[in-house]
């Protein structure tokens, strides 16, 4: 069931009639049968799987809270951390382990066949297992206070707008939400709706449309591309990324919104950032927090030597590179981040550029450094990163294929950027709510217009879900 | 000095968000914008490209044919099909051609909404020749291997607004769509024009906009089509072809005396027609003129490669005058 579908509207307007004529516990039942539901919609098999997930960690963090000795909540903690590492390891990495140590002891001489087997990839597994993770943790570091309602922390789990690609919601921020009655204020109508509008355009018009282009360029058999091309496809996949999985995290804070939940921002304009750290303060927002969190400061974080620091930045992208995907090309767009930040963080301000040029110069040139690691993100091959890279220094030409992606871009991405300078100016997401209504009406009718006549060729897979 | 830090999320102190009520104000220009959006589509759907003035034409189309045939008590012969007919059949040499061989006279005329196929044909026989009077005599259907089988995906859009009937779209969705999805969609085109001309609007205003928009995209859909191909013929095996929708339009016609004729169409190089096809045909009597090697035909009498250009079009015209010619009409 997609955000993008005709069956979730219909569902999350049946749930919504029954959620606001019940009282607090009944809400909370109702949108747990409704997370299961939608769930079970993906594939009713991995049900089991979220539910050990829950079980595991809700008890795990009771056992910490009742555990009066240090040794016992840790054995509390590491029993939570091996069932939830340990089914997203199986269920997401054992392939690729398993090829690449087969491939290894190959290349070594040894005849190795470690039986790779085809498991289907739970959607979401990746969120939920980081979400219940960071519970734990925190209730074992003493930040959280572990729920005894089993209902309402299943809920946390498994709350259907973020269930399938976030944001990863804290505990701190989202349990006390679903344990108290929901506090609706005037504005939630107004600010779900700017999300879930701009949600849909970012998904639905910018980022499918962008795809197909991508798809078109990244599918193109070697040696039929030009170096503009294959720039221009890395332009769409850029677009196409941010649309597809900013969209999917405006729609979802949108809708939960309009039940009376707050879920964390996930994006910030974060191609206007110049600078690897700000990046990773606008993108993916309740990840890149989560890895600093729960990863990179217990490794140590900045509070050690350089060489300690950069260690770690590289361990902690790594890992969030891997996080996305079971491939090395995701572990080499996951290296290429660490190494910016690293570079950057030896580099440090020394070549900060001044004034407004020198903003739009850093910002342009940091763009093209994170379209840089976009490209072995997308790609399917190092083989094919490598040529699209050498193809774009070797083989500039404008083709007919090139001026109609450029067009696309600034057709379907040049208004989207105008409008995130102009709220990036004011410093806030939600400018157009304080501008008059007459300036939001003509906005929202551009955003339908758009959504009505620019749908995408193919009827569009969100691609976070495979994470 | 460190940047301020702001907090994104959060409104400027001295400023709310709207209410609901204020809110409301908002939805209600919105939803008069898409009213007026359907107005103007609906307006201008007639004039949007030749083939919407030939599928608004196909009323007064059918009719024509009927009061000219009752008139001179000829033969109806109904050219059914797509591009490839529509460019390939010259009626005035078609007619030329009968009349030099002193065959006798018919009554024709061309139904080639462009991009159909086989399900196309289906509702849009059930729509426009509903009722006895709107009947052909006979049916000759230009086609090429894909636009016959049942794994041809299905232009939802299209195939709601223009080619089925209001009565037969519980049919459709009972039939021929699969998921919730389609079927919405299929019910919103059968009531809205913005929605079921969505494509042709889009074409529009982004040739209008977008440099090279239409040699792009075609560029990039040969991109993404050899990708597939490559991808499927790595995994999958491709699947069998199948006939039902064939049947149903044979059925349909059968049902009310129609004589089909099957056309293979001409092509740069001879292409394979599945014997299953062929064995449908002739399971129902059904006539089958086999137009894939017409002599003298070369890659030259092609415009583009697919369809037939001007001297592709007066040989096919006038081999199917011949072909015709021998068969029984009625």
């Amino acid at each position: 069931m997609l955000f993008n579908s005709y069956a979730f509207w219909i569902f999350f307007a049946l749930v919504w009639a029954l959620y606001r004529c019940l009282p607090h516990r009944g809400q909370n039942v109702a949108l747990l049968i409704a997370s299961y539901f939608f769930y079970g919609c993906w594939d009713w098999r991995f049900l089991p799987l979220i539910l050990t997930t829950t079980a595991v960690s809700y008890f795990s963090a009771l056992g910490i809270a009742t555990s009066n000795t240090k040794q016992r909540q840790h054995t509390w903690m590491v029993l939570a951390a091996v069932v939830s590492l340990g089914l997203l390891g199986f269920f997401k990495y054992w392939g690729f382990f398993a090829e690449s140590a087969a491939a290894l002891l190959t290349a070594l001489g040894f005849h190795a066949d470690l039986g790779t087997l085809k498991v289907v990839l739970p959607v979401g597994i990746s969120f939920y297992t980081f979400q219940t993770m960071s519970y734990t943790i925190d209730v074992y570091r003493g930040q959280v206070t572990p729920t005894r309602s089993f209902i309402d922390y299943a809920l946390y789990v498994a709350y259907f707008p973020q269930l399938v690609a976030g944001p990863i919601e804290r505990s701190s921020s989202l349990l006390p939400q679903t344990t108290n009655p929901r506090i609706r204020t005037g504005g939630d109508f107004s600010e779900g709706l700017y999300l879930v509008l701009v949600g849909l355009f970012l998904k639905v018009v910018m980022g499918d449309n962008m795809g197909f282009i991508a798809n078109g360029i990244f599918g193109a058999e070697k040696g039929s591309l030009t170096g503009t091309e294959a720039l221009v496809g890395i332009y769409c996949f850029a677009f196409q990324i941010y649309g597809d999985f900013a969209g999917y995290s405006s729609i979802a804070r949108g809708v939960s919104k309009w039940l009376g939940i707050d879920l964390m921002t996930n994006f910030r304009m974060p191609y206007l950032a110049r600078n690897p750290s700000e990046f990773w303060q606008r993108w993916h927002i309740s990840l890149s927090s989560w890895l600093r969190d729960y990863l990179y400061i217990p490794l140590g974080g900045n509070r050690g030597s350089s060489t300690k620091t950069y260690r770690n930045l590289m361990l902690t992208m790594l890992l969030g590179g891997l996080w996305h995907g079971a491939g090395w090309t995701f572990v080499a767009w996951g290296a290429l981040h660490g190494l910016i930040l690293c570079g950057y963080r030896a580099a440090g301000d020394r070549f900060r550029l001044p004034g407004r040029w020198g903003r739009i110069v850093a910002t342009v040139g940091f763009f093209h450094l994170v379209c840089l690691a976009w490209l072995f993100f997308r790609a399917d091959s190092f083989a094919q990163a490598w040529e699209m890279l050498g193809l774009i220094f070797r083989h500039q030409e404008m083709t007919s294929l090139a001026r109609y992606g450029l067009g696309m871009l600034v057709f379907f991405c040049g208004p989207l950027m105008v409008y995130e300078v102009w709220l990036d100016q004011a410093h806030t997401l939600r400018r157009l709510e304080t501008v008059r209504w007459g300036w939001r009406a003509t906005t929202y009718c551009y955003l339908v217009f758009m959504l009505i006549v620019f749908p995408p060729p193919i009827f569009g897979q969100f691609i976070y879900f495979q994470f | 000095m460190p940047a301020p830090t702001h907090d994104y999320d959060a409104l400027p102190t001295d400023l709310r968000a709207p209410t609901f009520r204020q809110e409301l104000r908002v939805v209600a220009v919105v939803l008069v914008f898409i009213a007026v959006l359907e107005v103007a589509a609906r307006f201008v759907a007639p004039a949007l490209d030749y083939d919407r003035r030939h599928i608004h034409a196909l009323p007064e189309i059918v009719t024509n044919l009927a009061q000219r045939a009752k008139a001179s008590g000829h033969p109806r012969v109904v050219f059914f099909g797509n591009s490839l007919m529509m460019h390939g059949l010259d009626e005035g040499i078609f007619h030329d051609e009968l009349q030099r061989l002193n065959a006798p006279p018919m009554e024709t005329t061309k139904i080639t909404p462009v991009g159909t196929a086989m399900l196309d044909w289906v509702y849009l026989y059930q729509r426009y020749f509903a009722t006895p009077e709107s009947q052909p005599d006979v049916l000759v259907v230009g086609f090429v291997a894909h636009h016959i089988h049942d794994q041809e995906p299905i232009k939802i859009r299209r195939l709601s607004r223009h080619f089925v009937a209001p009565q037969n779209f519980p049919a459709v969705w009972r039939t021929d769509l699969h998921g919730f999805h389609e079927i919405v969609q299929s019910a919103l085109c059968g009531i809205s024009a913005l929605e079921g001309d969505q494509p042709e609007h889009q074409l529009i205003l982004l040739n209008a906009c977008v440099a090279d928009y239409q040699t792009g995209v075609k560029a990039n859909n040969r991109l993404v089509e050899s990708a597939t191909v490559r991808k499927s013929l790595q995994n999958v095996i491709a699947p069998t072809e199948t006939f039902q929708r064939m049947g149903r339009f044979i059925q349909l016609c059968k049902s009310n005396g129609v004589k089909i004729f099957f056309v293979p169409m001409p092509q740069p190089e001879k292409w394979e027609v599945n014997p299953e096809a062929i064995r449908l045909t002739q399971a129902h009597a059904m006539g089958f003129l086999d137009a894939r090697a017409i002599d003298g035909m070369t890659e030259a009498d092609f415009s583009d490669g697919y369809h037939l250009g001007e001297t592709g079009k007066e040989k096919f015209s006038r081999w199917l005058a011949r072909a015709l010619s021998t068969q029984s009409l009625r």
